[in-house]
């Protein structure tokens, strides 16, 4: 569904990605990890189309969207959240929800807001646990409720490939957890996935393969458990000596 | 009947609601235009030129007045679509300021019964007349802006509560997130320039006419601040805002005689303490939101 050929970029001089292979394919849920600055976020930005790569391309079902500006890339059927947290915050959690389906096909921009929002639309509050404050504006809400809102809009877009750019950053273990099993029961069904994240529970229980990122290249790619015992992702994440010991 | 100088303040204020609503849209999508002086110069003279040159009635040079104004803001939409924050306000005071000195330079007359008219540089454009012409009193006059106005913040609020509405509030509040909502900013933005150059044409053919009187220095920086101001004090959350802000500074600040002479001082000062203290203005989102949830619990009780 995704493919990934040769991927490469460079801020100013600077080697952000470099000869990034990936392949996924329907219903695929993959984690992408590394440590901080390895460029994972560099190629969600790729993909999304925010970014222009300097070398290789990005085809999604068979056509390539590396090139593309975002809005006719998500258009394909991408949807996204972001590691530092993007809503709408002077607008509430409703209309949150309700502006990602705008650029729906069959959607009229003069349709109106009204108390209630269509049923796709109130469910979602209610499973993402936002039924209660639907109605205050986005900027109120705690951050883990923030994250679930921005899953939510994301979501609404009934996407095809959805990425998720650390869906539990800065959560509790409790809502690390809660977040997981939302991502789990009803952010996965019937997609394929990308998901960052810096917890490896979250990313073991939930992804049927991992691929590493350091220094904007791919180091290793496979099952979780053999991933994460691979010796360069451990000297990676814990450096030769740390490596060593493992 | 109402006392002249009371309709003169009241159509003051109609008209010069027409531009801070059109700052007041550009605001929304996020951008702070210094320059929307410049549409409702193009109107103000493009309308005067068709009804005092060429004969056409009022609505009809109204229209024409407004559509220049929307394509050159749209223009400028264009234009300046690279630019943020302050270099587009700066951009967009270069291009008001620019109009305003093509109207300097700016000789087209022509002979009606053995007196030119038609705007004559730096002298100005005179005997705009068609009100008078048409009988038309002013108490008329205001009471056809008013219904204009009325018209206009309207159609504002319905688009407040349309999906159109909430595009231009997305983006202004974060661009890129829209644009990843599957969104082409680049058609809104500018979408959103032709509709404020619209509106602020709308006022200018109105002040035209009724000042039967025009001259480029009228149009510059100072007209094109106040209109942008109006919506920060009076608030970004409604349409009522800028009107708030007029009525504020005109109705209020003009109409106390005690402090006419300080009142560009008290309205300076004014708008420093409120951009500190409410820097979306009076009626910002926060306050319309309280206000809409209060009236909304409060006619469930009543049911």
């Amino acid at each position: 569904m995704l493919r990934v050929e040769g991927l490469g970029h460079h801020f100013d001089g600077v080697e952000a990605l470099a000869e990034i292979d990936l392949e996924i394919a329907e219903h695929d849920v993959v984690g992408l990890i590394g440590p901080n600055g390895s460029g994972k976020s560099t190629l969600l930005n790729m993909i999304t189309g925010i970014y222009k790569p300097s070398a290789g391309q990005i085809r999604f079902r068979e056509r390539i969207i590396s090139g593309m500006v975002p809005h006719e890339i998500v258009s394909l059927g991408i949807a996204r959240t972001f590691q530092n947290l993007r809503i709408y915050k002077r607008m509430t959690v409703a209309d949150n929800i309700w502006a990602a389906q705008h650029s729906l096909p069959g959607v009229s921009l003069r349709d109106f807001r009204s108390g209630k929002q269509d049923d796709q639309i109130e469910q979602l509050i209610d499973v993402v646990g936002l039924g209660p404050r639907r109605d205050e504006l986005a900027q109120t809400l705690p951050l883990a409720d923030q994250r679930r809102l921005e899953l939510a809009r994301a979501l609404v877009r009934s996407p095809d490939l959805l990425l998720l750019d650390e869906p539990a950053g800065g959560m509790t273990p409790v809502e690390t957890q809660s977040m997981a099993a939302l991502i789990r029961d009803v952010a996965l069904p019937g997609r394929t996935c990308i998901i960052i994240e810096h917890k490896m529970d979250l990313i073991s229980a939930l992804c049927g393969r991992i691929c590493v990122l350091n220094f904007g290249r791919k180091i290793a790619e496979g099952p979780p458990d053999d991933v994460l015992k691979h010796p360069r992702v451990l000297e990676a994440y814990l450096g030769m000596d740390g490596a060593r010991h493992a | 009947m109402m006392d002249e100088y009371v309709v003169s303040v009241i159509s003051n204020m109609g008209m010069i609601s027409f531009l801070a609503l059109s700052a007041y849209l550009l605001l929304l999508t996020g951008e702070i235009s210094f320059g929307q002086q410049a549409y409702f110069a193009i109107s103000a003279y493009l309308s005067a030129m068709a009804t005092a040159m060429w004969g056409w009635p009022l609505w009809a040079g109204l229209l024409l007045g407004a559509a220049a104004a929307a394509f050159a803001a749209g223009l400028i939409g264009v234009l300046t679509l690279r630019l943020r924050g302050l270099y587009f306000s700066i951009a967009t005071l270069a291009f008001a300021e620019m109009v305003r000195l093509l109207f300097v330079n700016f000789h087209y007359q022509v002979m009606i019964d053995g007196e030119p008219v038609g705007p004559d540089g730096a002298e100005g454009f005179r005997d705009i007349r068609w009100i008078f012409e048409h009988n038309v009193s002013a108490f008329e006059y205001m009471a056809i802006i008013l219904a204009v106005l009325t018209v206009v913040v309207t159609l504002f609020f319905i688009a407040e509560r349309s999906r159109l509405g909430s595009i231009f509030r997305m983006l202004g509040e974060d661009p890129l997130l829209t644009e990843l909502q599957g969104l082409n900013v680049i058609r809104y933005k500018v979408l959103a320039s032709c509709l404020s150059g619209f509106i602020a044409g709308i006022g200018g053919a109105f002040y035209a006419h009724f000042a039967t009187y025009l001259e480029p220095q009228i149009f510059n920086v100072m007209l094109g601040v106040h209109g942008l101001v109006y919506g920060l004090i009076g608030g970004l959350g409604t349409a009522l805002g800028p009107l708030i802000g007029v009525a504020l500074d005109i109705g209020f600040l003009e109409a106390v005689r005690a402090i006419q002479g300080y009142r560009m001082i008290v309205f300076g000062g004014l708008v420093a303490v409120l951009l500190i203290f409410m820097p979306r203005g009076i009626l910002d989102e926060e306050r319309v939101h309280w206000l809409r949830m209060t009236w909304r619990r409060w006619r469930n009780a009543a049911r």
